[in-house]
This record gives C-alpha cells, sequence and structure tokens, in this order.
C-alpha cells in the first residue's frame, strides 16, 4: 500500500512538473519573441548629451510576412526599428516601443558600430554585450564609416534577409581577402590582451545611383583599426590583404594579384596562403621576420609563355608584388602604433623576459622595431593550356 | 565513481574563472599543483580509517579527544559539510538565474535543488552511489562531447608564456582546486559503509586524479579556446566555451543539452553532503531516527542558501577569497590534528568493540 502511494505521488510530480516546461518566472513563449538578428549602434549629441542611437533588424513574424505577399509585394524578412536613448538599454527599449514583443538576443548574428561609437563608447558595449548571457560569444562584429543605422536598411542581394547576407558576406571577403569576420569573444580577447591591438571587418553601404535615399546593398570590405579600445584608422583593401597574409590562414583563394614580368602584366591567382612570425631581440630592440608562403595559379597571362624555364623567375615576381602588400599595412601599423599583427604578441610568447623588458612602452618600441617579410610565391600551374596562343599575322 | 562525480561535479562553474583570473595563461598547471591536497587528505583519512576500522568520523573522534571535545569536533564537521551543501546549491541556482532562467528568483531554485537531494539524501547512501553510478556516463558522455567538439577551436599558442608571473600566483590560484579535491574528505564518513575497504584507497587515488585530469582538460580547453584574457572576465568561461560550440546550422545550442547533465550531478553532490550532515547531527545528539533531522534541514538550507548571500559578486568573493582556506582546515588541518592526538594517545579501536 505505501509503495502503491509513493509511486502515485511520484507520477504526480513528474506530470506536474510538464506544467512548468516553458519556466514558471521566466516564463518563454516563442511567440512573444522579438528575434534580434543584428544590431547597430551610433552615437549623437543632443544638447551636449550624448546619446546612443540604436538600430535592430528583427525578424518579421511569419504569418505579418504572408499577409504582405497576398497584397503582392514581396516584403523582406526583417523588420528595421530604430530607438534613442542616454544608455544603451534605454535606446534598445526605446526601439521595441512600436513591437509589442520581448527582446530576444539568442540568435543575434552581428553588432554593427558606427565610427563615432568605436571611437567612445567600444569599451562599454563590449561589457554590455559579455554581460547580457544571452548574447552570442560567436556572433561577429564590424564597424562603419559614418553613421552605422544606414547599413541595415540596405536592402538585400542574393539573399532573402540581410543578416544572412552579412554573414555570408564574412566568408566571401576572407577568400577574395578582402575582409574576415572577428568575433565578439576574439575582439574581447584583443582588446583586452596587454601586447595586441585589435581590428574589425569594415561594413559598407553601396548604392548603384549617387544620392538614393535607400542603399542598394551592402559590402565587407577593409578593417578598422583600434589603439586600446579606441578606433584610430582604416585599412584600405591592399593593407587589409596585406593583413589577412600575415595573420590568417587562407584557403580556397580567389585573390587576384597582378604583376609584370618583361613588360608584360600578368595576373597571379592566389588560392593558399599561410604565414609564420618570429621574434628576436637584438641589443634591447625586438626584430621580427614574417614568412609568407603562398600558392598560386596563372590564368591570366596576357599571352605570356609560362614555361619551365621562367617559371622561377615568375615566382619571384609575383613574391615581389605580394610582399607589397604587407609592408604596407606594416607601415600602417606603424604609423598609427598599434600592433594588430600580433608581433608583439609573438615576442610575448617565445621571449617573456625580453617582453617585460620593452613591455611599459612597447608601442613606442613596436614603432622603431624592423618588420622583415619575405615571401615564397608558389605558381602551382598555368591552368589546362600548355602554352599560350600564337596567333598568326 | 562517485568520489570522482562528487569532485568533478562543481568545479566545472565557477572555478575555472577564478583560477584563470588569478594565474592567467598557467591555470592548468595550478590545477596540477593543487592536486598534492588531495592525496594529503586520502592519506590522512586513510591512517585514521586504517586505526579504527569499522567506524566513522563521529565515532572515533569521540573515542580519540572524549566525548565532549569529540561532540564539538564532529559540530566543525557538520557546519562544514553544511557550508560545502549550500555553496553547491547557491552555486547552481546562481548559474541558472544568470544563464537560463532569466528572473526567476534564486530562492525557488535553491529549494527545488535541495528538496530534490533531500529526497535523495533522505533514501540513504546506497541510492545516493547508485545514482552516481546512473549519472557518470551521462556525465563523462557530455564531456566528450565537449572535447571533441571544441578541440578544433584550440589554438594551443595562447598557452604561452608559461609561468608569467612567477610561482607566487599559480600557488595563490591553486588553494581554491585544493580544497576541491580536499572534499574526498568525506571518505572519513563513508569508509566504514564500504563494502570492500581494502580497495577503497585504489580507487580514491584514482577519483582524485581522474577528476585532476578533468579540471586540467577543461581549463586547458578554456584557455586555448576563449583566452586566458576573456575567460579571466567572465563568470562561467566553461559555459561560455560550450556556447561556442558551433557549427554552421547544424550544431548549435549545445548548453541546452549539457547543461542539464551538470545539473543532476550537482544534485547528486549535494545529496551525499546533505545526507553525511543529517546522519553526523543525528550521531552526535544520539537521536534514535534520522528522519526529524531531515526534515529540519530542508527548511535550513532554504534560510541559509537563499540569506547568506545577498548577491552573486558577494557569492563569488566568499569561494574566492574565504572559504577555500576554511575549507582545507577543515580537510588536512582538522584530520591531521585528530590523528597526531591519536598516535599520541595512543588510541586504537579493539577488533571487539
Amino acid at each position: 500500500m505505501k509503495r502503491k502511494v509513493s509511486i502515485l505521488t511520484l507520477v504526480v510530480i513528474l506530470i506536474s512538473q510538464c506544467l512548468f516546461l516553458p519556466g514558471c518566472w521566466s516564463r518563454k513563449e516563442i511567440d512573444d519573441f522579438a528575434i534580434i538578428f543584428g544590431s547597430s549602434t551610433d552615437i549623437t549629441t543632443e544638447n551636449g548629451i550624448d546619446k546612443y542611437v540604436l538600430s535592430t533588424s528583427v525578424m518579421r513574424p511569419p504569418s505579418q510576412g504572408k499577409e504582405r505577399d497576398q497584397s503582392g509585394k514581396g516584403a523582406p524578412s526583417e523588420i528595421f526599428l530604430k530607438g534613442k536613448g542616454p544608455s544603451f538599454q534605454e535606446a534598445l527599449m526605446d526601439s521595441m516601443k512600436e513591437l509589442p514583443r520581448n527582446t530576444f538576443f539568442g540568435q543575434i548574428l552581428f553588432n554593427i558600430m558606427s565610427e563615432r561609437a568605436a571611437k567612445e563608447k567600444t569599451s562599454q558595449l563590449m561589457e554590455g554585450f559579455l554581460r547580457y548571457a544571452q548574447d552570442r560569444p560567436l556572433s561577429s562584429l564590424y564597424v562603419t564609416k559614418g553613421g552605422a543605422s544606414k547599413v541595415l536598411q540596405a536592402l538585400p542581394t542574393s539573399y532573402s534577409s540581410l543578416s544572412l547576407q552579412i554573414k555570408k558576406q564574412e566568408e566571401t571577403a576572407l577568400r577574395a581577402g578582402v575582409a574576415c569576420g572577428v568575433s565578439l569573444e576574439q575582439f574581447v580577447e584583443w582588446l583586452l590582451s596587454p601586447d595586441r591591438d585589435a581590428v574589425l571587418p569594415e561594413i559598407e553601404t553601396v548604392s548603384r545611383e549617387k544620392g538614393e535615399s535607400v542603399p542598394e546593398s551592402i559590402i565587407v570590405q577593409g578593417f578598422g583599426i583600434f589603439r586600446g579600445a579606441k578606433l584610430v584608422g582604416w585599412l584600405n583593401q591592399d593593407e587589409a590583404r596585406g593583413y589577412l597574409l600575415i595573420t590568417k590562414k587562407i584557403r580556397d583563394g580567389q585573390i587576384p594579384i597582378p604583376f609584370t614580368m618583361n613588360g608584360k602584366s600578368l595576373v597571379y591567382w592566389l588560392t593558399g596562403a599561410k604565414s609564420k612570425i618570429e621574434s628576436r631581440m637584438t641589443d634591447g630592440s625586438p626584430l621580427f621576420k614574417i614568412t609568407i608562403q603562398t600558392e598560386g595559379t596563372i590564368y591570366e597571362s596576357n599571352n605570356y609563355d609560362v614555361s619551365a624555364e621562367n617559371i622561377k623567375s615568375l615566382e619571384q615576381a609575383a613574391g615581389e608584388k605580394i610582399q607589397e602588400l604587407p609592408l604596407k599595412t606594416i607601415a600602417k601599423a606603424k604609423e598609427y602604433q598599434a600592433d594588430f599583427l600580433g608581433c608583439m604578441e609573438n615576442l610575448h610568447r617565445y621571449h617573456p623576459s625580453a617582453w617585460q623588458e620593452i613591455a611599459p612602452n612597447w608601442r613606442e618600441s613596436f614603432r622603431n622595431t624592423d618588420i622583415e617579410v619575405s615571401v615564397e610565391a608558389k605558381i602551382l600551374s598555368a591552368g589546362a593550356a600548355r602554352q599560350s596562343l600564337q596567333i598568326k599575322k | 565513481m562517485l568520489l570522482f562525480l562528487m569532485i568533478a561535479a562543481t568545479v566545472l562553474i565557477f572555478e575555472p574563472g577564478m583560477l584563470i583570473r588569478k594565474a592567467k595563461q598557467s591555470a592548468w598547471l595550478a590545477d596540477i599543483l593543487s592536486l598534492p591536497a588531495g592525496f594529503i587528505t586520502l592519506w590522512i583519512v586513510e591512517k585514521l580509517g586504517q586505526r579504527f576500522p569499522g567506524s566513522a568520523l563521529p565515532l572515533y573522534s569521540e573515542i580519540v579527544l572524549g566525548k565532549i571535545v569529540g561532540k564539538v569536533y564532529v559540530g566543525i564537521y557538520i557546519l562544514f559539510f553544511f557550508v560545502v551543501n549550500l555553496l553547491v546549491i547557491r552555486e547552481a541556482a546562481d548559474f541558472l538565474t544568470i544563464t537560463t532562467l532569466i528572473g526567476t528568483p534564486v530562492s525557488i531554485l535553491n529549494l527545488i535543488i535541495i528538496l530534490a537531494s533531500g529526497y535523495a539524501a533522505a533514501k540513504g547512501i546506497e541510492v545516493i552511489a547508485h545514482m552516481g553510478q546512473f549519472l557518470l556516463p551521462l556525465f563523462l558522455l557530455s564531456f566528450v562531447f565537449i572535447f571533441v567538439f571544441s578541440l578544433p577551436r584550440a589554438d594551443w599558442e595562447k598557452l604561452l608564456p608559461l609561468f608569467e608571473g612567477g610561482l607566487q600566483p599559480m600557488l595563490q590560484a591553486s588553494i581554491a582546486p585544493a580544497s576541491n579535491y580536499g572534499e574526498i574528505v568525506v571518505l572519513a564518513m563513508l569508509l566504514p559503509l564500504m563494502n570492500k575497504p581494502q580497495e577503497v584507497k585504489r580507487k580514491a587515488v584514482w577519483a582524485i586524479s581522474v577528476s585532476a585530469l578533468f579540471l586540467t582538460m577543461v581549463s586547458l580547453l578554456t584557455l586555448t579556446i576563449s583566452g586566458p584574457y576573456v575567460s579571466g572576465i567572465l563568470l562561467f568561461p566553461v559555459w561560455n566555451l560550450v556556447r561556442m560550440m558551433e557549427y554552421g546550422k547544424y550544431l548549435q545550442r549545445v548548453e541546452g543539452i549539457v547543461v542539464p547533465i551538470w545539473l543532476t550531478v550537482i544534485i547528486l553532490k549535494s545529496a551525499l553532503f546533505y545526507n553525511l550532515s543529517c546522519k553526523s547531527t543525528a550521531r552526535i545528539f544520539g537521536l534514535k531516527s534520522e528522519k526529524p533531522v531531515f526534515y529540519l534541514m530542508v527548511p535550513l538550507l532554504f534560510l541559509a542558501t537563499t540569506f547568506l548571500f545577498g548577491n552573486t559578486p558577494e557569492l563569488a568573493e566568499f569561494q574566492d577569497k574565504y572559504w577555500p582556506p576554511l575549507a582545507l582546515l577543515c580537510e588536512i588541518g582538522l584530520p591531521l590534528f585528530l590523528l597526531i592526538i591519536a598516535v599520541l594517545r595512543k588510541k586504537k579501536e579493539e577488533v571487539h568493540q
């Protein structure tokens, strides 16, 4: 009898638990969510007070989307909301005023900072993102020149939603060698580390015609350079390539690098690259050596005959051309005294005692240091043709 | 097995963060440094056990120290078990409200965990041990899962430079895990209950080593994936690590599967300490039935877990600064004291007693 009662109690308890499956206090109904895909933060000054301007891109609830479809207009799958307030959270709640739903950041894909936000509020924003447990550590971060809210207003091309497009563009940008994604987690690690500065990919809007009110689409290209928690400058396309060659391993690359050989211009189609940084200490000042190995093919030879004899000299010519890219990047890094290349990090890791010596003014010593770059460019093939076309006169 | 679960259960939530904040890249070495604490405790408990085969700590402490001092001595242990228990519960509840059940009052979570563990505890140590047998594979599986899917992201260069800042921060950091390994002191209570006491030593050594390996692996992974600087700032770096296991659209939000498994193991640990504190209480007051103590413990634990710490920063600070030395005192200091007195007074349990 007693056994029966206890089994019954157990069953009742188990069943009653089902009632609380969505949670009791923190009950969440998916219908009530405003699922935020991305946000962008601006700073403006109004009457002498700095204000956050927050734009969010919220998933359009399915039912709402359908109604629009029936009326014949293809509605974008995201809603654009904008809010303003003296603090980030006030701005967020302000933007949510017109949407009778609870914010949900668990699906967030990216955050964009405007130029001014990146200059003034980077550390505050990052801390907020880390503290808020719903945010995903792998969401991407971007900076943009000027205001940030215009980016979210752009229309998606070839994707159903802008957020998906941005996420995808991050991957293709690395292959094209123009930018790469940086996750929230990675960015904060750079900000906190004593020996390395951070970069964030740059996102821009493009318009086919000048003066359009709604930008046509977006591109991810270039980087914003941070010194400490402050945006100080930008890397253009060549410098961004140099940065990627120094710090990243590139696979399945699609990077054309034009070079000249005997007066003819050829294109080295870079498909893969890896690099290595070595550091050492001589006479109290650090010395770095960056070795980059690349692989590529020549498709566009401008009727130049690529043969076994001249391939070595072609490789050298291509290598010299590639070498210019990292050198440009290094010059930029020294100009801003921001070591986002990981040189000092390498010194810190492999020569900790040397690092201790220069740690108090490491930026200064980074600017004066010698960084040697050597590039070994390999030409794997010249495509499927054995020789170039020699057409009768 | 039970011992392993007991040690490994709670180290996951707060500990790596504490370690990494202090020892930075060398946090995983601090884990290994703290290992001797576990072995010392084990050795002392083992020696005491050999002197008094068949009786547990409350009994032989009275033989060694006399009736009144012995009771006070056991009282300290009851307090120790109680505090460990309340920390375990509060940790889990705070973890839940901050990460997954945002908005749920801590008190309710406390109550739920206490009721669950109290139920298991009241069923006796054997039930808890069987529970351990059931949970161990789940727990291990969740870890194999984490290891396998996290390893490709690991960047081992992040561990360099080793020993930066010297040995001191590492030693400081190693106190907290040391107090954790020292929890093996519960063996003093459990020894007489074991079926095969002669195997206990081997098994306990195994349990400590494997849980140390676990903690080291977890620290290594958090360091190599998140990096030492971010992990030092985060309250729950391992949780963050699990959240970073994202592979396209196919593998995401694994924390939803892993966290419940951790919770069950935490309840197991809590049940064990619950049981021990109630049993010792009943013993020193000479109660015939242990039931009332079990009932009494529910409101007691509930009040303690809810009101002793007003908020999470207080809890983290207590765990970080004040608890480890106190715990080590109970784990190494007091048993050693008991052993020395026993040797000096030449007290030994007669076989027929």
